[in-house]
C-alpha cells in the first residue's frame, strides 16, 4: 500500500475514525490499533515478510530486556552482540549477500583464480534497512545504559513498526518516540491541521514533481550512451529534484500522518538545496539517517577528537557506509566517497559548521555570494546523483564522459532546450519553478506550507490548498510510482 | 475533534468546486501539454462520434459487431447487406471488454439483436481500457453507466475526462457532425471505416506474451451473461491481423483455449488468404481488399446467405 494510492486513501480515515471515536479513551487499544493496522499496511506488500519483522521485534525487545537484568557483564556483552549479529545477518543476508559473493569472485578473479559462484533470487524485504536500524538504535542505547528497555511489547512493537515510519523512515529513536507511545494522546486540533497541509505538500512534491520528472531522468539514465552534453545535464537535475520531491515527499506525509495520530516524529529534510555547503546539505538530507550514523558510528570511532587524521578517517568511513546502507552497489559506495571528498575540506579547514543558519535568514533574496554557495553546493551533488542513479559504475562512467562531451557547443544549448520542452513540455518547468519558489518561502519552516499563506484569509487559503490538489490529479501519474527508497 | 471535522466537510465542498472550475477552465482553454491527464476529444479518427449516433437510429439488427478497430476497420456492413443481413459495427478504438460491457448495457436495452459477434483481439484483454474510454466518454452521453466504467478504472486521467465530458454536454448538448472522409479514411453507415488505399511494409515487431487482466476477463464473464439472458447469439472471432504481428505472440494457445471455453470461437487467421503487403495497411487493419476478402469468408463460414435483407423496423 502506497501513501500515493487510492487504497490508501481508504484506509487512512478508517484508522484516524477507529483511532479517534472507538478507542480514543484507551491508550492500550489506541496501541493496539496501531500495531495491528501497521502489520497489516505492511502485509499488503508481501505477508510472508511480516514475520520477519515481527521476529526482528521479539529478537530486539527481549535481548533488551536480557541486556538490562544481565547479572554480569559478559552476559550483557553476549545478548548485546547476539542482537547484533543477527539482525546485521538478516540486513546482510536479504541486502548484500549477491553482492559480496560476486564483488568477491571478480576480486580473486584479478589473480587469475576463477571460481564458480552462485548468486540467490533474493526479494528484498521493503524497510528492513529502516526497522533494522531502528531496532539497533534501541539495543546500542541500552547497551550503553542510555535508556531502560521497555518491559510493555505492544508499546515496543509499536516503536518498531509504526505504520508512517516503517517502510522509509524517519529511522526513530526510541528517546524520542517510546514516550510518545506511552503517553495518553489528545487530539490537538492544530497539529492535525499542520498534518494535513504537510500530507498535501508531500502528495504534491512526489505525485507532481518526482513522478514527472523521472520521465526525462529515466529516458537519460537509460539512454545515456546515445545522449550528450547538456541534454545529459538536463537528465541530472530532473533526477535531482525526483529524489528530493520523491524522498522529502514520502518524509512529508509520513510526518503529516503521524502527526493526525498525535505523534511528532524526527525531521528528515529542512530543504537540503539551499544549503551553500557540503555540510550544511548533509544536516539537511535524511537528517534521521545523517544523525544515526553520527551517534551510532562516528562519535564511537572517536568523531572529530583524536587528531586530523583520525577525524578525516572517521568522515571518510561514515560516508562510505552511508553509501553502502542504500544498496549493494558500487555505484553507491562512489557516491558515498564523492561526497567524503567534497566534505573534506570543510573538515580539514574546520568549516564545516560555518552555515548553521538557515540560507538569508529573514530575507526575501540571498546575497550574491549565497546565491552561488547555494549554486555550487547543488552543482556538485547533482554530479554525485549520477553515480547514484546509475545502474553500474561502468553506466555512471558512460553518463559523465558524455555529459562532458559537448558541453560547450552553442547548438548543444538549444538542442537541450528544445528536447526538454519536447519531452516534458512547458508545464513541468513551470510547476518546477512553483515548487522551488513555495520551498524557498517556507525554508524557515519545518515544511514548505507550514506558515504559508498563514496571514490570508481562510477562503484563500483553502482555494490555494485546492488548486494545489487540482495540480496533484492533473499533473500525477497514472500508474502506481513506488517511492525510491522503499528498495533501500 | 468537532471543529476539524466540519472544516473538512467545508473544505471538501470548496475544494469540489475549485476543482471542478479549474478543470473547465483547464479543459477548454489550456493547450494537451497542461493538461496530460485530461483527454476530450470529440470525433477521434475512429468515427466513435457518428457511430454513436447512428446506433442510436437503429432497433433491429441481425448482427451486432463489437470489438477493437478491427472490428470497426475489419467487417463490412455492406457485404452483410449483401447477403440478406442487417448488421450494425459497434466496435471502437482499443475497446476491452469493460468498454464493449458499458456499449451493450447501453444500446442493447432497446434493441433486438439476433447475433453479437465479437471481435476478440488478444491485445484488448491485457490493457487498461483508458484509451477506448477516453474516446467513448467524449463522443458519447454520458450516464450512471459511465460513472460506474470510471469508478471501476480508477484512473485520474478517465475520472477528469469524464467529469468535464458531464460539464461539457451539460453546456453543448449538441452532437457534432464529423466530414464523412478524413485523409485515407470513409465512414460508411452501419458504423464501418473503409480504407482502400494503402499497403504493410513488414517492419520488425517485438515479441509480446499475453497477461490476461483479471478486470477484463471479468468484464467478458459479465458480456457472456448479458448475451446469454438476452438470447443472442454469441460468436467469437479473432479477425485476421498480418502474419508478422501474429507470430510476436509468443502463448497466443493459452488466450485461445480461454477463449474457446466461453463460447464459439473462430480464428480467421490463416484462414483467409491475405497477403501483409497487400491486404494490409498497417501491422494491424486489412485494407478494404483485405476486408472484401475475409468478409467473404465470413458470410460463408457463419452466415449463409439468406433472402430478408432488413428487419421489419427498418423497412421503409
Amino acid at each position: 500500500m502506497l501513501f500515493n494510492s487510492l487504497s490508501f486513501a481508504v484506509f487512512l480515515p478508517i484508522v484516524f475514525v477507529l483511532y479517534w471515536f472507538v478507542f480514543h479513551k484507551q491508550l492500550k487499544g489506541q496501541n493496539i490499533l496501531l500495531l495491528v493496522v501497521s502489520y497489516f499496511f505492511y502485509a499488503c506488500w508481501d505477508y510472508r515478510f511480516l514475520f520477519l519483522l515481527m521476529f526482528s521485534t521479539f529478537l530486539d525487545y527481549s535481548t533488551g530486556l536480557a541486556m538490562f537484568d544481565a547479572k554480569t557483564k559478559s552476559w550483557k556483552r553476549f545478548w548485546f552482540w547476539l542482537s547484533i549479529g543477527v539482525n546485521l545477518g538478516f540486513l546482510g543476508f536479504f541486502k548484500y549477500y549477491n553482492f559480496f559473493i560476486s564483488s568477491f569472485a571478480d576480486a580473486i578473479g584479478l589473480w587469475g583464480i576463477h571460481v564458480d559462484y552462485w548468486t540467490l533470487n533474493i526479494i528484498l524485504p521493503v524497510g528492513i534497512s529502516f526497522y533494522t536500524f531502528h531496532g539497533l538504535s534501541y539495543v546500542i542505547d541500552i547497551y550503553y545504559d542510555r535508556i531502560q528497555p521497555e518491559r510493555n511489547f505492544i508499546d515496543y512493537s509499536v516503536f518498531v513498526s509504526f505504520f508512517p515510519l516503517l517502510v522509509a523512515g524517519p529511522i526513530e529513536r526510541a528517546t524520542h518516540l517510546l514516550p510518545q507511545i506511552q503517553r495518553v494522546r489528545v487530539f490537538d486540533y492544530g497539529n492535525a491541521v499542520l498534518g494535513l497541509r504537510q500530507i498535501l505538500w508531500g502528495l504534491f512534491k512526489k505525485m507532481v514533481i518526482a513522478d514527472n520528472c523521472a520521465t526525462l531522468a529515466n529516458l537519460m539514465f537509460n539512454d545515456a550512451a546515445h545522449q550528450e552534453g547538456l541534454k545529459l545535464v538536463m537528465g541530472a537535475v530532473f533526477f535531482s529534484l525526483q529524489i528530493y520531491g520523491d524522498f522529502s515527499g514520502y518524509s512529508d506525509i509520513a510526518l503529516g500522518v503521524a502527526r493526525l495520530f498525535g505523534f511528532d516524529l524526527l525531521r528528515n529534510f529542512a530543504f537540503p538545496y539551499f544549503s551553500r555547503d557540503i555540510a550544511e546539505f548533509w544536516r539537511r538530507w535524511h537528517i534521521s539517517l545523517s544523525t544515526w550514523f553520527r551517534d551510532y558510528l562516528y562519535i564511537p570511532l572517536g568523531g572529530s577528537k583524536g587528531g586530523m587524521a583520525k577525524k578525516v578517517r572517521n568522515t571518510f568511513i561514515i560516508f562510505l557506509v552511508s553509501g553502502f546502507w542504500h544498496g549493494a552497489n558500487w555505484t553507491f559506495i562512489i557516491w558515498g566517497l564523492l561526497n567524503a571528498l567534497y566534505i573534506m575540506p570543510s573538515i580539514v579547514f574546520e568549516t564545516n559548521r560555518s552555515n548553521l543558519n538557515t540560507v538569508a535568514q529573514g530575507k526575501l533574496f540571498p546575497t550574491i555570494r549565497e546565491f552561488f554557495a547555494v549554486l555550487i553546493t547543488y552543482c556538485l551533488t547533482v554530479f554525485a546523483w549520477i553515480f547514484f542513479r546509475a545502474e553500474s559504475v561502468t553506466a555512471a562512467w558512460i553518463y559523465v564522459k558524455n555529459m562532458v562531451k559537448g558541453l560547450l557547443s552553442k547548438a548543444a544549448y538549444v538542442q537541450a532546450l528544445d528536447f526538454t520542452l519536447s519531452t516534458v513540455g512547458w508545464a513541468l518547468p513551470l510547476l518546477i519553478l512553483f515548487f522551488i519558489s513555495i520551498e524557498w518561502l517556507g525554508r524557515e519552516q519545518q515544511f514548505a506550507l507550514q506558515r504559508l499563506g498563514e496571514r490570508w484569509k481562510q477562503p484563500v487559503r483553502w482555494v490555494f490548498y485546492a488548486t494545489l490538489i487540482f495540480l496533484i490529479g492533473m499533473f500525477m501519474k497514472t500508474e502506481e510510482t513506488p517511492f525510491i527508497y522503499f528498495q533501500f | 475533534m468537532r471543529l476539524f471535522l466540519i472544516k473538512i466537510g467545508w473544505f471538501s465542498v470548496l475544494c469540489s468546486g475549485v476543482y471542478l472550475m479549474l478543470l473547465f477552465a483547464v479543459g477548454t482553454f489550456a493547450p494537451q501539454s497542461f493538461k496530460p491527464n485530461l483527454k476530450y476529444t470529440k470525433g477521434t479518427y475512429g468515427y466513435t462520434n457518428t457511430r454513436l449516433q447512428d446506433i442510436k437510429k437503429q432497433s433491429n439488427l441481425d448482427v451486432l459487431v463489437v470489438g477493437s478497430s478491427h472490428a470497426y476497420r475489419g467487417f463490412d456492413p455492406r457485404i452483410f447487406k449483401a447477403n440478406g443481413y442487417q448488421m450494425f459495427n459497434l466496435g471502437s478504438s482499443a475497446q476491452t471488454p469493460t468498454q464493449t460491457l458499458l456499449l451493450l448495457k447501453r444500446y442493447l436495452k432497446n434493441k433486438k439483436v439476433g447475433t453479437l459477434l465479437y471481435e476478440v483481439y488478444p491485445t484488448t484483454f491485457s490493457i487498461d481500457g483508458v484509451e477506448s474510454s477516453l474516446d467513448i466518454i467524449a463522443n458519447d452521453q454520458n450516464d450512471m453507466l459511465s460513472f460506474a466504467m470510471a469508478c471501476q478504472m480508477k484512473h485520474a486521467k478517465v475520472a477528469n475526462t469524464l467529469v468535464y465530458a458531464y460539464m461539457d454536454q451539460l453546456l453543448h448538448p449538441v452532437a457534432i457532425t464529423e466530414p464523412k472522409h478524413k485523409k485515407e479514411d470513409t465512414y460508411v453507415e452501419g458504423g464501418y471505416v473503409q480504407r482502400i488505399q494503402g499497403t504493410y511494409t513488414a517492419n520488425y515487431l517485438p515479441k509480446s506474451t499475453l497477461k490476461i487482466d483479471p478486470k477484463q476477463w471479468a468484464a467478458f464473464q459479465e458480456i457472456i451473461q448479458l448475451v446469454k439472458q438476452k438470447e443472442i447469439r454469441l460468436l467469437l472471432v479473432f479477425a485476421p491481423v498480418t502474419k508478422a504481428l501474429y507470430q510476436s505472440y509468443t502463448n497466443l494457445p493459452y488466450f485461445e483455449n480461454k477463449i474457446k471455453a466461453q463460447g464459439e470461437y473462430y480464428n480467421f487467421n490463416g484462414r483467409v488468404a491475405l497477403e501483409d503487403h497487400l491486404h494490409f495497411y498497417d501491422s494491424n487493419h486489412l485494407n478494404q481488399a483485405g476486408v472484401t476478402l475475409f468478409n467473404a469468408k465470413v458470410m460463408q463460414q457463419l452466415f449463409p446467405p439468406r433472402t430478408i435483407a432488413q428487419p421489419e423496423k427498418n423497412k421503409k
